[in-house]
């Protein structure tokens, strides 16, 4: 579980992040959903705290982030806006370099990278360098390297970004397979049919703020409109940077 | 769910990253190539070259048979056949004996004047002009031999005249001085080794270059940082498993240069330009030990400076303008020779340059001076890491452009 | 020296004095010059006192090699204040070689180091002409050949029993009076004489009996040893040639290797053939004068005008007025036969004073006799050394001297038989040692050695090498064009011994470079030879 709490930041004398609190649950997809630039990514990076709030509380499973950074980074599955891999080490050692980090022992290490390997239909590339790697494969790895120590807690930062449409749709029943277990799932997107298709909530950003956090059923019926991208728009005032 | 319970099988995360950066950079050929080839054998192979190239030129230019072309050879047939038998060769006439010198066509040409023979049997004094450009130094030696031999050939003459008279022929030298040169071999070959400590820092940093590099600016540039970051692992591990793998291929690198140094140091024929060149196992191990405070100076320095650049290309540029800074030393002590005072130990590089060449010059390095340059250069490498861990924590650090 | 006489003149050059040397000694000169020789001084302070009062005189270095504590030291070269630094010990030994209990002689011995720290484990020894001459006073003198090879080697001079600072056997001088006194021609008498009153003095400190070249050989074993046993590279000299073969016959294990310059065999008796072996030189010197038209139109023959100055010198020797070489002040001198013979021959032992050979004969015989004399005085200064060397009579005396066969052939050479009838006469009043039976017999071996040889040798021809050679297995015989006595310095010759001690092969030794060298041009006229 992730609870944010009247998250405050700001460069110079730009606010990035203003206010913004939110919960996400276990056993449930949270979306952040908002325009580019809308302050999504500094707010997760706040969550894991690669950036330090100017004012504000984040609490993962209970845990403060600004008391225990590490305790809360256990907790999390990070798969961050930047998602570079070591290029000259296969898609294993990749993954297996997080395990260690993560301080896991290497008994555990082979099976766990092996079983996501196998979710995530890695066996082809798992053992290849990833200089040549497609998007997709890029991706695929960064999320398995993310999820490598098996965290409770999975932060998705536009995960779908650069993917193809079966690439989109692994990733979709991969998400909903986290649920399932019990997992918090929070994921951003700019893209309003991925929200649509996969969130139990729907937490909508604009200019640093949230305008909204209901199910996405919820949304329509606050907004009156026909669908959610309607209430979308009507919600953060304008049709600006929704381009998929 | 977190994999936190301290399992006995967990390595440290320093060894993790360590491990992790040497295996990924002995998988790159660049590294591969500046770390054990291009560093360590630059160095060798430059400096036997050096010195190939010198002992030959002197060694040729006073033994080897020398083309000198004459001009007046028929006014003074003797003084021709003095310069022969001490091994030139004289050649026919120039027209303009000036430009041949300049225009690098003979090294030395030599004039014999008209009224030669006059002046001879008069017993007047005659001059034998010899054209050279002191310019070029490669024809120094050439010069001074064939001015010796004409020099040789005079006084010999001179002191035949005067034994002719039944004078002595010690009269007309009544001083003569007797040079001794204090200078041990390894002192003379000082000048030239001068260049030598500066080899070994060269290694050091081609060594580690880049994986320094690819500590900030790569890992930047890559966007591997912040998913590196998100990990629950403190930075200062990261940093320091980092720091290590630069300063292992460092190492690895010196070594492989002490190792190729005492190798070619052997086939050296520095004995003929009448120097002691002893880079043996002694040499080699003082070496490394004055060198590995300044293997984790470089390391961190390195980082620091590539985490200021945008991209690999320009970190690489930056750290290019590095590997000129080490020679300072060699240039500057080669330019104005000093009496090196203790306090110069504790400067890093100056004191590895200072303690190099005594190691050269006597063969020890005496422990006050080997402590100095110890602790100076130790203390310039905890500040550099210290300030290096510091920009790794900041914030701006981790964040993609 | 420009004209390098010292070191050429080595061979035998004091028995001629007997004839004409010691006579001209200048009495302002006459100090003695073992006393500069043996006396090796300290050095001044050095500055090795890098903090403190430099006033006290540092204590000399000292340096330790094998059993020796060798001394800093200055190695001074006898008629002139020139010196060279080496490293200075006393070695003494029992004179009597057969008793260990006899009287104990210190040798004076000195090491050049190696500017190497780590110098090569084999030593080179340099053994001096003469005999007489000392190996310490030679320092400056061989300079050039040894200096090349300092850079890896140690150099051992040590002085011959007899010799230097290991108690010389130095005859005392005779005075300007009693040369006036003493006639023109040799003497029987006052050779005689002049032996007896040598052995008077030197009796007093030494037998003569013992200054053998064999007790000398096993000296420098014990010396060897002492210095922790190096194996030796013996440079010998004329006389030291001598040395060098009987000392490798003698301790084979301890040669490295040999070079002999001016080569005297194990067969020949020193002095024998001095008049014949001369005249062919001489022969030699006036036939590249007649084959050259300027030298021929100069001179004419330049054997007849010495012959036919003997003669009138022989006729008629008279006392003449000339300047002393170096003071310059009005001396006296008799000019008579033996002061030409002694001139010629000296002159003859270097390509530059064999060049003004046909030059000075002809001012003489047209009666500007200065030059000659001048050129005599010069002599006597080198000569002076081994004026009286008693040394010289007990290697002759117990080596030589009884082997001398009658030579009705020299009687009418420019020599005639007057050396040896000289050393007949010194000889018998003049104690002997005992020689090896197969002393005279040549050397057998196989070590590496390089001979060398001039072409115009008036004392030891290029053939005695060629004899030498004839018995070694692993020899090269080098022949030096234009050289006469003593070559080891000439040309490249320098180079090809320290290229032969590197390599010790003396076959595939690339003596090409020794092509180069040329006969020295003869002096036409007192400013020399055509241009």
């Amino acid at each position: 579980m992730i609870e944010v709490r009247a998250l405050h930041k700001a460069f110079g004398d730009v606010v990035a992040v203003d206010e913004v609190s939110f919960l996400a649950r276990d056993g449930e997809i949270t979306g952040l959903l908002g325009p580019n630039g809308a302050g999504k990514t500094t707010c997760l990076r706040m969550l894991y705290t690669l950036m330090v709030p100017d004012r504000g509380q984040v609490l993962v499973d209970g845990l403060d982030a600004a008391v225990d950074p590490l305790g809360v980074r256990r907790r999390l599955g990070v798969l961050p806006d930047a998602r570079g891999l070591y290029t000259r080490l296969t898609a294993r050692e990749n993954i297996e370099y997080f395990g260690r980090l993560h301080g896991m022992p290497e008994t555990e290490l082979g099976a766990r990278a092996e079983a996501l390997i196998h979710a995530l239909g890695m066996e082809s590339i798992a053992d290849r360098r990833a200089a040549g790697f497609s998007q997709g494969e890029r991706v695929k790895t960064a999320i398995a390297r993310a999820l490598v120590h098996d965290p409770h807690n999975v932060i998705l930062d536009e995960p779908s970004n650069g993917l193809d449409v079966m690439a989109t749709r692994a990733l979709r029943q991969f998400m909903r397979g986290l649920r399932a277990e019990g997992c918090c799932v929070l994921f951003s997107s700019h893209v309003m049919q991925e929200v649509a298709a996969l969130c139990d909530r729907v937490v909508i950003m604009a200019r640093g703020r949230i305008v909204a956090d209901a199910a996405p059923q919820a949304l329509r019926e606050q907004t009156g409109a026909a669908s959610l991208e309607d209430a979308f728009v009507e919600l953060i005032g304008s049709g600006e940077g929704l381009a998929a | 769910m977190s994999a936190v319970a301290g399992t006995p099988r967990r390595r440290s995360t320093v060894f993790t990253v360590l491990v992790k950066e040497v295996r990924e950079n002995l998988r790159d050929r660049r590294t591969l190539v500046s770390a054990f080839v291009t560093g360590p054998l630059l160095g060798p192979l430059f400096f036997v070259m050096l010195i190939v190239v010198m002992v030959n030129q002197q060694l040729d230019k006073a033994t080897q048979p020398l083309p000198v072309p004459v001009i007046g050879a028929t006014y003074a047939p003797h003084v021709v056949e003095a310069l022969e038998a001490g091994g030139i060769e004289p050649r026919p006439a120039v027209a303009d004996p000036a430009r041949a010198v300049r225009d690098q066509d003979a090294d030395v040409v030599v004039r014999i004047a008209p009224d030669y023979p006059q002046a001879w049997s008069r017993g007047e004094p005659v001059q034998v002009e010899v054209f050279f450009d002191s310019s070029r130094r490669d024809a120094a030696t050439a010069v001074a031999r064939v001015t010796q031999l004409i020099d040789a050939y005079a006084r010999q003459q001179g002191a035949m005249r005067l034994v002719a008279r039944g004078m002595s022929p010690v009269l007309a030298t009544p001083v003569v001085v007797a040079r001794r040169d204090q200078a041990t071999p390894q002192a003379r070959a000082v000048l030239l080794l001068n260049i030598l400590p500066y080899f070994f820092v060269l290694t050091i940093l081609m060594g580690g270059m880049y994986l320094a590099i690819d500590l900030t600016a790569g890992e930047r540039e890559r966007q591997s940082l912040e998913p590196l970051f998100a990990n629950p692992v403190p930075r200062w591990q990261i940093l320091a498993g980092k720091l290590l793998a630069i300063a292992a291929f460092s190492l690895a690198s010196l070594l492989l240069c002490l190792l190729v140094f005492a190798l070619v140091g052997r086939l050296v024929p520095a004995d003929k330009l009448g120097m002691e060149v002893d880079l043996g196992w002694h040499f080699a191990a003082f070496v490394l030990l004055l060198q590995v405070p300044m293997v984790a100076l470089f390391a961190a320095l390195q980082s620091l400076v590539a985490a200021f650049a945008k991209s690999f290309r320009e970190a690489q540029t930056y750290l290019s303008l590095l590997m000129m800074v080490p020679i300072i030393p060699s240039v500057l002590l080669m330019a104005l020779p000093v009496k090196p005072q203790a306090w110069m130990y504790l400067v890093p590089l100056l004191g590895q340059h200072l303690g190099i060449l005594d190691l050269l010059r006597g063969g020890e390095i005496g422990a006050a001076h080997l402590g100095l340059c110890l602790a100076g250069t130790s203390l310039a490498a905890v500040a550099a890491v210290l300030v290096t861990a510091h920009l790794y924590r900041s914030e701006k650090l981790a964040i993609s452009a | 020296m420009a004209l390098k006489a010292s070191l050429g003149m080595g061979l035998l050059a004091a028995l001629l004095l007997p004839v004409a040397g010691a006579r001209q000694q200048d009495p302002a000169k006459s100090a003695s010059p073992l006393a500069v020789a043996s006396s090796a001084r300290s050095l001044p302070p050095h500055s090795t006192a890098a903090n403190g009062a430099a006033a006290v005189p540092a204590k000399p270095a000292t340096w330790r090699l094998g059993r020796l504590t060798l001394t800093a030291c200055e190695l001074a070269q006898p008629h002139s204040g020139l010196s060279t630094p080496a490293w200075c010990a006393k070695f003494p030994v029992p004179e009597n070689r057969a008793d260990p209990r006899s009287r104990r002689i210190e040798l004076n011995l000195a090491v050049l180091r190696s500017s190497s720290p780590v110098a090569d484990p084999d030593m080179l020894v340099f053994l001096a002409g003469g005999p007489g001459q000392a190996a310490t006073e030679s320092a400056r003198i061989i300079a050039p050949v040894f200096g090349p090879l300092l850079a890896h080697h140690h150099v051992l001079l040590l002085d011959q029993r007899g010799t230097g600072g290991s108690n010389a056997l130095d005859c005392p001088e005779h005075d300007e009076a009693q040369a006036a006194d003493a006639g023109t021609s040799f003497d029987v008498v006052t050779v005689r004489r002049a032996a007896l009153d040598c052995l008077a003095t030197v009796s007093r400190h030494a037998d003569p009996r013992y200054y053998t070249t064999t007790a000398a050989v096993q000296d420098l074993e014990d010396v060897r040893r002492a210095l922790g046993g190096p194996s030796f590279d013996l440079v010998g000299v004329s006389y030291g040639t001598r040395m060098a073969q009987q000392y490798l016959r003698a301790f084979p294990d301890s040669v490295r290797s040999m070079v002999l310059d001016s080569v005297v065999p194990n067969s020949l008796v020193l002095g024998e053939s001095f008049a014949s072996d001369l005249e062919a030189a001489l022969h030699a010197l006036f036939s590249r004068c007649t084959a050259e038209p300027a030298c021929a139109r100069q001179f004419g023959d330049p054997q007849q005008t010495l012959t036919q100055l003997r003669d009138a010198l022989r006729a008629n020797p008279h006392l003449v007025t000339y300047r002393d070489p170096q003071t310059y002040q009005s001396s006296q001198q008799m000019l008579d036969e033996d002061l030409l013979a002694s001139v010629v021959r000296m002159f003859s032992y270097t390509p530059a004073t064999a060049a003004l050979l046909p030059l000075s004969i002809d001012s003489a015989a047209h009666g500007d006799v200065g030059p000659l004399l001048g050129q005599a005085k010069i002599l006597s200064g080198d000569l002076t050394e081994l004026a009286g060397s008693g040394m010289q009579y007990s290697v002759i005396c117990s080596e030589d001297a009884d082997l001398y066969r009658p030579r009705p052939q020299d009687a009418d050479t420019l020599l005639g038989t007057h050396l040896v009838d000289a050393l007949k006469t010194i000889c018998s009043v003049w104690p002997k040692g005992t020689r090896p039976v197969d002393f005279h017999a040549p050397l057998v071996s196989a070590k590496p050695s390089l001979l060398l040889a001039g072409q115009y040798d008036p004392v030891t021809p290029p053939r005695y090498a060629q004899e030498v050679a004839g018995h070694l297995a692993d020899a090269r015989v080098l022949v030096l064009r234009g050289q006469a006595h003593s070559v080891m310095a000439a040309g490249c010759a320098p180079e090809l011994i320290k290229q032969f001690i590197q390599k010790l092969d003396p076959k595939g030794l690339d003596a090409s470079c020794l092509d180069r060298l040329q006969p020295t041009p003869i002096f036409l006229n007192f400013n020399g030879a055509l241009p």
